[in-house]
């Protein structure tokens, strides 16, 4: 009797469990959604670009070895990739979205960009870096 | 001696005259009139049984199917924090996992008979 | 000098425990955001695990029984299950973690990708393990993990905002529930079950008596202050750094960055040394206590003072629990990511793991008149609520914040 009642909890929650995943899955995206995918993307490339340009010039400087500089830009680069996918991913559900979208973007193309100069020119991703910080201001 | 075998013995450790882990106390063999412990169980066959239903047989099958270890009360020497036993490990039967083991596994590996250093 | 070394079981454990892999990013990211705002997590995690672990010392040195083998006796097999499963699954994955962290630091000296590493890794740790005796490695890895000691400097060097150490509140733009999520994952490191477990059977395989009563103190009070000490250098070191930059930090890389800043390839050098040193010592620990949980809570023989023949089944729960921490490392799960969710699941087996502890070392039976004084007991009390109310708000302060995001 008691391990019937143990099946049907377990049973139960087990249900309730994969049903709110499932929801939560399949729920159509909306505008808090799709700003919060957005302002995360834009911080992470914020950070990368941030990152870079102080292992740039700690490695101009001499500070740090040859090996830790190019597996630190690499990491900025993987994290600014996974950043950028994961908002291009998301369909902008209505119009405001689709500004944001426009919005984020270009300056998302322009980290790429400037993140492979970084290393020689520590500063290059500056102007980038900070109009990330203001869409992300702008949109929390 | 008295002792209360749910609180002093069950899931207590067993220790060789050395302090060697045997095993733990998964279970009791009593006198027939049950007033007497005659002897120690030991090994996951005995948990399992304690345990029952499905748990229980998954823990009673990872010992592929042997019994529980047998050690008679006579050999125990001193209860404390463990069970002590009065005589050396290797004179009692060796569990069945850990022989398996032994034999295919982990005595196979060099360096597995040197003790450590 | 022998004196000096005998006190580096604590040191391990505690560097083991404080500055393995997550708790460096976690607490980095801690200082990027909060600033110094969590030091009195630091300062609370310190005591709690100091009071707890002098009582398991002390039930180890006078029974001669590490803890776990006790917690079955107190708890019943049935629960003791529930804790031997919640306590393995949490040090397995750790230790997956934890491979993944030596490696990491290993690219950061080589510029080779950490999955190259993580083979070799694990068959060194495996190696080191199988060969090398245990108070060997214990001096190594301790000491070695000490190099850590250059972040506190830079420290001040770099000098983050120390007016912020006394102060409980978030930063501005930052949440409560955030803040929380951070300060109950940091209380969880400073608290990890497998540390109390490691460090217990560590004393058995030392052959504690009663007369270690005190050398097990020392070990407690030098070495978990120590490596609380060291977490508190990556959190001031990251404030002084990220902060002013309003960025987070998610990499190793990131983290050791500050010492670079302050003292040059040297001071990168050393800790990232030290972060090697750390992160394999927490290896060991935890690819250990895994073997010892099993083997204890069924009574099989283990440790390393046994020749490994007569410990084979102890020898192959280590040997397979580091297989499948490489089969996992493998999947290229993000190792860093691995620990920040075991740090908020360990917070939930906590009360499970102290408890017994609190309750064993009030009986006579196992301690005589070593039982806790009353301080031990008031503070043993007020930590179990402490545990209890970081148990139950783990889950929904990690729903609520989306993993502190």
């Amino acid at each position: 009797m008691r391990a019937k009642w143990w099946g049907a909890t377990t049973l139960s929650v087990v249900a309730l469990a994969w049903g709110g995943a499932g929801y939560l899955i399949t729920k159509p995206v909306d505008f808090h959604d799709y700003r919060v995918a957005a302002v995360s993307s834009a911080e992470t490339a914020h950070d990368a670009l941030t990152t870079a340009g102080l292992v740039a010039e700690a490695e101009l400087k001499g500070q740090v070895m040859g090996p830790y500089a190019e597996s630190s830009f690499d990491d900025a680069r993987k994290a600014l990739a996974g950043g950028a996918k994961k908002f291009t991913g998301v369909e902008p559900p209505d119009e405001r979205c689709e500004r944001m979208h426009d919005e984020l973007a270009p300056l998302l193309q322009q980290a790429d960009a400037v993140l492979a100069r970084i290393p020689d020119e520590p500063h290059a991703g500056d102007d980038v870096s900070d109009a990330l910080e203001r869409f992300v201001e702008q949109h929390t | 001696m008295r002792l209360l075998i749910g609180f002093d013995l069950l899931d207590r450790q067993i220790v060789d005259r050395d302090g060697v882990p045997v095993g733990k106390v998964d279970d009791v063999e009593l006198s027939d009139d049950a007033r007497h412990v005659t002897a120690l169980l030991t090994g996951q066959s005995a948990l399992g049984g304690r345990f029952g239903g499905v748990l229980g047989r998954w823990i009673t099958a990872t010992t592929g199917g042997a019994e529980p270890r047998r050690i008679p009360y006579g050999l125990v020497a001193l209860v404390d924090s463990a069970v002590h036993l009065s005589i050396k490990r290797a004179l009692l039967t060796p569990p069945a996992l850990e022989a398996w083991l032994d034999q295919h596994l982990i005595g196979r590996i060099p360096g597995a008979d040197r003790a450590e250093g | 000098m022998k004196r000096l070394l005998a006190v580096t079981l604590g040191i391990l454990t505690a560097i083991g425990g404080f500055v393995d892999i997550g708790d460096i990013v976690s607490t980095s990211e801690a200082g990027a955001r909060f600033g110094l705002s969590h030091t009195w997590v630091l300062l609370v995690g310190i005591v709690g695990i100091c009071v707890y672990a002098e009582m398991a010392g002390r039930v180890t040195a006078v029974s001669k029984r590490p803890v776990y083998d006790l917690i079955r006796e107190r708890l019943g097999p049935r629960i003791a299950l529930v804790n031997l499963l919640g306590a393995y699954a949490i040090t397995l994955l750790t230790l997956a973690a934890e491979i993944g962290g030596v490696a990491l630091a290993l690219q950061l000296l080589s510029g080779a990708p950490y999955l190259l590493w993580v083979p070799a890794v694990a068959l060194v740790l495996w190696l080191a393990l199988w060969r090398v005796k245990f108070s060997t490695l214990e001096r190594i890895f301790g000491l070695a993990g000490l190099s850590l000691v250059v972040l506190l400097i830079a420290a001040f060097k770099l000098q983050p905002d120390f007016s912020e150490m006394t102060k409980i509140v978030p930063p501005p733009g930052e949440n409560w529930p955030t803040y929380f999520f951070v300060a109950i994952a940091l209380f969880a490191s400073a608290m990890t079950p497998y540390e109390v477990f490691f460090f217990t059977s560590g004393g058995v395989e030392e052959r504690w008596t009663p007369r270690d009563l005190t050398l097990s103190r020392v070990n407690v009070f030098l070495g978990f202050p120590l490596g609380g000490l060291l977490a508190f250098g990556f959190l001031a070191t990251s404030a002084a750094v990220y902060e002013p930059l309003g960025m987070r930090v998610d990499t190793l890389g990131q983290a050791v960055l500050p010492a670079g800043l302050a003292f040059g390839q040297i001071g990168l050098g050393l800790v990232i040394l030290g972060v090697f040193a750390a992160t394999f010592g927490a290896a060991m620990e935890t690819s250990l206590s895994a073997g010892y949980t099993v083997a204890q809570y069924f009574g099989w023989s283990w440790g390393k003072y046994l020749r490994p023949k007569q410990a084979a089944r102890f020898h192959t729960v280590v040997l397979v629990s580091i297989l499948l921490a490489v089969a996992a490392l493998l999947t290229t799960i993000d190792p860093v990511q691995l620990t920040e969710y075991m740090l908020i699941f360990s917070a939930i087996v906590l009360p499970l793991t102290y408890l017994p502890i609190l309750v064993i070392a009030n009986d006579r039976g196992y301690l005589g008149d070593r039982v806790n004084g009353r301080l031990a007991n008031t503070l043993g009390v007020i930590y179990l609520f402490v545990i209890l109310a970081a148990a139950v708000a783990a889950v929904p302060i990690m729903i609520l914040t989306g993993m502190g995001g």
